[in-house]
């Protein structure tokens, strides 16, 4: 961990190597025999404290702690359990920020309107892509498994400048995949549609129509970027 | 006729290492021990509510046949094509762990407690696969005491080895091994029978052949019902046909139309596995 002064900036590098680390708050016992010692929750408490705007907070200490956890997982470095763990102490420290934000005035990348397609429920996949792309400042909105296209289309109608994607885990499931896309596509032409799932590829991605597919939740992140870029 | 089969919760257990594998970890990897304990507390999760059932039914290679070409939409030629007629036994299963396991996991993501919910989801995917060896198992020795080993001559034909020829050249020096038939005299029994199953959805073997596969079998009896696109519930379940035979006949090269979009290629985990043991 950066040694501790209280300046801004080393309080927002422990508050990003906490999230790495999956420390979420004193009470917690990871890393093992870590009891006791501040994480994320009490750093977050430590910068509010010292007036660093919450915006600051989210991006260079939450955020960026997990982007480095992104990176890591798309490159074989961690797990899906450090992911995970990672994303439950970013949690701990958006729960500190949550307050300090008007609700509309939560700083957001977009909205990601997120479902596994209907007739199949996988969801580990979809989870783990809604929580990166949380991580790198997305509002997701989880669908949920087994969606079918006028629940999609129902969720897109309330969040019309949302980016959409698509999990599918069954060669079965892949035909239901196409006929969400399609269905999307007739209210909503230009939508940003990504699809993804272990037997989705590039090329079945362009045959349904979809705007892009990602192998992982790191390169989903990168395909919005280019799809979606920030304003 | 199908059977019901008795497993216990102790009997489908995973290893640690099958579950970290599902956790996407890779073999022999270090595990933090934050990771460790997690995996403990999901094991004890999963004996509180885990149900293991199965059905068994043996068929015969004629009904197999037509049960296999389901709807037609299986891959033109396929591993199971070519192992199914040299085989001595054969009979479908279906397992799992119960509903209850999926609803607690479902819970865990609900309330977005995504940590232990993904750690529980990989014990109960490992677990359905322990489900799938253990009977694999039984019904191996139960084929075997039923009928008596083969002899190295039936087991050369039966793998396709010419009588009074060396082993053919696709299946070299190592169906050899797994075989013992390098030398072609003699009439000594030898117990290299194995097993292997396989599922609908792998191996060129299309997903809607669950449908033929639960008319027969119909694993209703014991809690497991096919959906529409061809999913079963409870999650954690599989099913697929035991294929025994000399351990010769589940040799095949992974050069089929389908294994170039194939991402895991554990076909051939489950023919090293057959040289090891089973
Ligand atoms: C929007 O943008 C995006 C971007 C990226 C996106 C995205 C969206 N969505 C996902 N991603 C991506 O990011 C995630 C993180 O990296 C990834 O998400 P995934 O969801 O892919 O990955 C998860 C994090 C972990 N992965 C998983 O959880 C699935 C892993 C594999 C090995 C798998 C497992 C573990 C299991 N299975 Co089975 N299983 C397979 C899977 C093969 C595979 N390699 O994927 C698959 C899904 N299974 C298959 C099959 C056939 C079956 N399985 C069955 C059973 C099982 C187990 C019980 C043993 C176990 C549990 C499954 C479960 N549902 O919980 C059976 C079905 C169960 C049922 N209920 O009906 C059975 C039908 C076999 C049988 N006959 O019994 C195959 C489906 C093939 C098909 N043709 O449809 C399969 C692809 C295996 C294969 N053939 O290679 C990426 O895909």
């Amino acid at each position: 961990m950066t040694e501790t002064t209280d300046a801004p900036k080393d309080i927002l590098a422990n508050i990003a190597q906490c999230v790495q680390t999956g420390k979420a708050d004193a009470n917690m016992n990871i890393p093992m025999g870590s009891k006791g010692q501040p994480g994320v929750a009490e750093w977050v408490d430590q910068a509010i404290a010292k007036d660093v705007p919450p915006q600051t907070i989210l991006a260079e200490g939450l955020m960026a702690g997990l982007q480095v956890i992104g990176k890591k997982f798309a490159a074989n470095e961690v797990f899906i359990p450090e992911v995970l763990i990672a994303a439950r102490a970013m949690h701990a420290g958006m729960n500190k920020l949550k307050p300090l934000f008007a609700e509309q005035d939560m700083p957001s990348r977009g909205t990601f309107v997120m479902g596994t397609v209907q007739g199949d429920l996988h969801d580990i996949g979809k989870n783990l892509v809604c929580m990166l792309l949380e991580g790198a400042g997305w509002r997701i909105i989880d669908v949920g498994v087994d969606c079918a296209p006028e629940k999609l289309v129902a969720a897109i109608k309330e969040h019309p400048d949302c980016a959409v994607g698509l999990s599918a885990l069954l060669t079965t499931t892949m035909v239901a995949m196409g006929k969400a896309v399609s269905a999307i596509r007739e209210s909503f032409p230009d939508k940003t549609v990504i699809v993804g799932g272990a037997p989705v590829t590039e090329e079945f991605a362009k045959e349904i129509g979809a705007s892009g597919y990602a192998p992982d939740p790191s390169a989903a992140i990168d395909l919005l970027d280019r799809l979606q870029p920030a304003a | 006729m199908s059977e019901i089969l008795t497993i216990t919760t102790d009997e489908v257990v995973p290893d640690r290492e099958a579950v970290f594998e599902h956790q996407g970890i890779p073999a022999g990897r270090a595990v933090a021990a934050e990771i460790e304990a997690l995996c403990t507390a999901a094991m004890e999760v999963f004996r509180q509510a885990a149900a293991p059932a199965g059905v068994l039914a043996e068929i015969s290679k004629a009904d197999f046949a037509t049960l296999y070409k389901g709807d037609g939409q299986n891959e033109d030629a396929t591993p199971v094509d070519e192992i199914y007629p040299r085989a001595k036994h054969l009979a479908l299963f279906a397992v799992t762990v119960g509903e209850e396991v999926s609803r607690r996991i479902a819970d865990g993501f609900k309330s977005k407690d995504f940590v232990d919910a993904c750690m529980l989801d990989s014990v109960a995917s490992a677990s359905a696969e322990r489900a799938v060896e253990i009977v694999q198992q039984r019904f191996l020795e139960r084929a075997t005491a039923r009928s008596p080993a083969a002899t190295k001559g039936e087991h050369r034909r039966l793998a396709g080895v010419p009588t009074g020829e060396t082993p053919v050249p696709q299946f070299s020096s190592r169906a050899e091994k797994i075989l013992d038939i390098s030398s072609t005299g003699g009439d000594r029994r030898s117990p290299v029978d194995g097993v292997l199953a396989y599922s609908p959805g792998y191996c060129g073997w299309d997903i809607s052949g669950q449908r033929k596969l639960f008319e027969f079998l119909k694993p209703e009896t014991v809690g497991i019902s096919l959906g529409e696109s061809c999913l079963m519930q409870p999650l954690k379940s599989v099913s697929g046909v035991f294929i025994i035979g000399p351990k010769a006949i589940h040799l095949f090269d992974n050069c089929y139309s389908f294994c170039g979009r194939c991402t895991t290629h554990n076909c051939r985990d489950r023919i090293r596995a057959l040289d090891a043991g089973g």
